[in-house]
């Protein structure tokens, strides 16, 4: 089923694209695509990060709260680099995606918190740690 | 961009509530103290570089159709290891 999401402030670097649709990919329960509804050459993949990462925490500000604009009904996503081997492929842990469910509305935030990585290798955690 | 001179424990201020003191100059690096509302937020431009960049590289490999299909090697919410 596809969602449609808006970003009033954009992605971060990428403040011109505002409008997504959130779907599903074909056999794949852990990941979504974010396709941007402005331009079909634009798209994101997605993922829960806690599957891969369980304690992934972070600490919104409070202007941040302001926007997302509630503590309910929100979801976490981080953005996948998909790459040509599993082992490969990897989150960026340090700027997460926010959707308010309510609102159908999306913020990507920036986390300055050094024990997280633009570029986190999903499957060797997954293998590491069991 | 505006461009000035500061020397050690000296204050600039920015609109009606940031300061900005240099606390300490050591060689080429400087120590900045920062007051600001709470509101403001203030990071690294390599941070917003990382991330920007990394829109920009997950954007890439979304094009790339083939990929997608990778992803499904992956394993699902449902199964355990």
């Amino acid at each position: 089923m596809d969602k449609k999401i808006h970003f009033p402030k954009g992605l971060i670097g990428l403040e011109n694209y505002h409008d997504f649709t959130l779907s599903t990919l074909p056999e794949q329960t852990q990941f979504w695509l974010l396709q941007s509804s402005e331009d079909k050459h634009f798209g994101l993949v997605i993922t829960n990060p806690f599957w891969f990462m369980p304690d992934y925490d972070f600490e919104l500000t409070e202007s941040e709260i302001k926007q997302v604009g509630a503590k309910e009904n929100l979801d976490v996503f981080v953005t996948v680099n998909v790459a040509a081997t599993p082992e490969n492929i990897t989150a960026n842990l340090m700027g997460p995606i926010i959707l308010n469910q309510s609102t159908g509305s999306g913020f990507q935030i920036l986390i300055a918190d050094k024990k997280y990585t633009t570029q986190y290798k999903i499957m060797s955690a997954k293998m590491a740690g069991g | 961009m505006l461009i000035l001179t500061r020397r050690k424990n000296e204050t600039l201020r920015i609109g009606d509530d940031i300061l900005i003191t240099i606390v300490d100059i050591q060689g080429d690096q400087i120590r900045l103290g920062i007051a600001a509302p709470r509101e403001v937020s203030i990071l690294r431009q390599e941070l917003y570089e990382a991330v920007r960049d990394s829109n920009a590289r997950a954007a890439l490999t979304v094009q790339n159709a083939d990929m997608l299909s990778l992803l499904k090697k992956m394993p699902n919410k449902d199964e355990k290891k």
